[in-house]
């Protein structure tokens, strides 16, 4: 459709808003987070600066930042990074494959996208041990840790 | 319990096996920390005693998979762990092609042989399915990325398998 437009830049290749929300946002592990649901533009000088996500029914949104943005294409969204806080109720086991519980928090430094520390709680009533990330050998989908068990008890007392 | 009297040449202390009766019934990781099953059997070559391989039992629905000992990286007394991720995890996740489109689930996979390796894995979509080389994989993580944009798989969508 031809549409007359006021503008030094060339409008015809530029997305939309339309072009990003309600697309999916895929993680560069290919994992689902969300719909866009927002575009966040910076109030001074109208950059494009972020999107906010709905990550569905009774979950709270988040949003990302453009620097994580790897490409806008036709169907989706893909990020550059696996979103750290998507780590929460994955299954932690230490480097002999012993069961250490689900991880239930998610420390960042600041407000970027590094982990600082795992909160992991075993069973419903266990005692939370908090593991610095440095102990963290993988993450896919589940986290695998580089130290024994007993290390990681130890730690959380002294 | 007694002290247990121990009987050797100068073989690997006892400290350093594994303890098969533990091992039998726990947990079977996978590289990416996945929870593939659990150690069903334990077979032993019978002249060398080594362990040569574990049946997993996956649940009640899905067979068991018997996984050689070179998939495997270390057994302990509570997991056995492996050092790939086995074919079987990626049944049933989402393809999606480069530019985001999704193109089904996988509901079958081709391997050369029985090893790991895969060769296609066979996509459906509600009556659909159609056969995607390995090589057009970019990344299979939460779900399959492929390398070709929509179009470039129309190709192997129209021909049915």
């Amino acid at each position: 459709m031809a549409q007359k437009s006021i503008s030094s830049k060339d409008l015809d290749n530029a997305l939309t808003s339309d072009d990003i929300l309600g697309k999916e946002i895929i993680d560069s592990g290919g994992g689902f987070i969300g719909v866009a649901e927002k575009v966040f533009i910076d109030p001074k000088d109208f950059d494009f600066i972020g999107v906010g996500i709905d990550k569905g029914f009774l979950k709270k949104g988040l949003a990302i930042g453009r620097n994580y943005i790897d490409k806008i294409t036709e169907y989706a969204v893909f990020l550059n990074i696996i979103v750290s806080l998507e780590i929460r109720g994955m299954r932690v086991f230490d480097s002999d494959g012993k069961d250490l519980g689900v991880v239930s928090d998610v420390e960042l430094t600041g407000n970027t996208n590094k982990i600082n520390a795992l909160g992991v709680k075993q069973g419903l009533f266990g005692k939370k041990i908090i593991i610095p990330y440095n102990y963290v050998e993988k993450v896919g989908d589940g986290v695998i840790l580089n130290v024994a068990k007993k290390d990681v008890l130890g730690l959380k007392n002294g | 319990m007694g002290e247990l009297d121990i009987m050797q040449k100068s073989d690997v202390s006892i400290n350093k096996t594994v303890n098969f009766r533990k091992l039998l019934g726990s947990r079977v990781i996978s590289t990416d920390g996945l929870v593939v099953g659990r150690v069903k059997e334990i077979r032993v070559d019978p002249k060398s005693m080594d362990l040569r391989g574990i049946v997993v039992s996956r649940g009640f629905f899905k067979p068991p998979i018997y996984i050689g000992r070179s998939y495997f990286e270390k057994v302990s007394d509570d997991a056995a762990i492996l050092g790939i991720d086995p074919f079987v995890l990626l049944i049933g996740k989402r393809v999606i092609t480069l530019d985001g489109r999704n193109v089904g689930k996988i509901k079958q996979i081709m391997r050369s042989d029985d090893s790991n390796d895969i060769e296609s894995i066979v996509v459906g979509k509600l009556f659909k399915k159609f056969n995607i080389p390995a090589d057009n994989i970019k990344l299979a993580g939460k779900s399959i990325i492929l390398k070709l944009s929509y179009d470039g798989t129309k190709k192997y969508i129209q021909q049915r398998s």
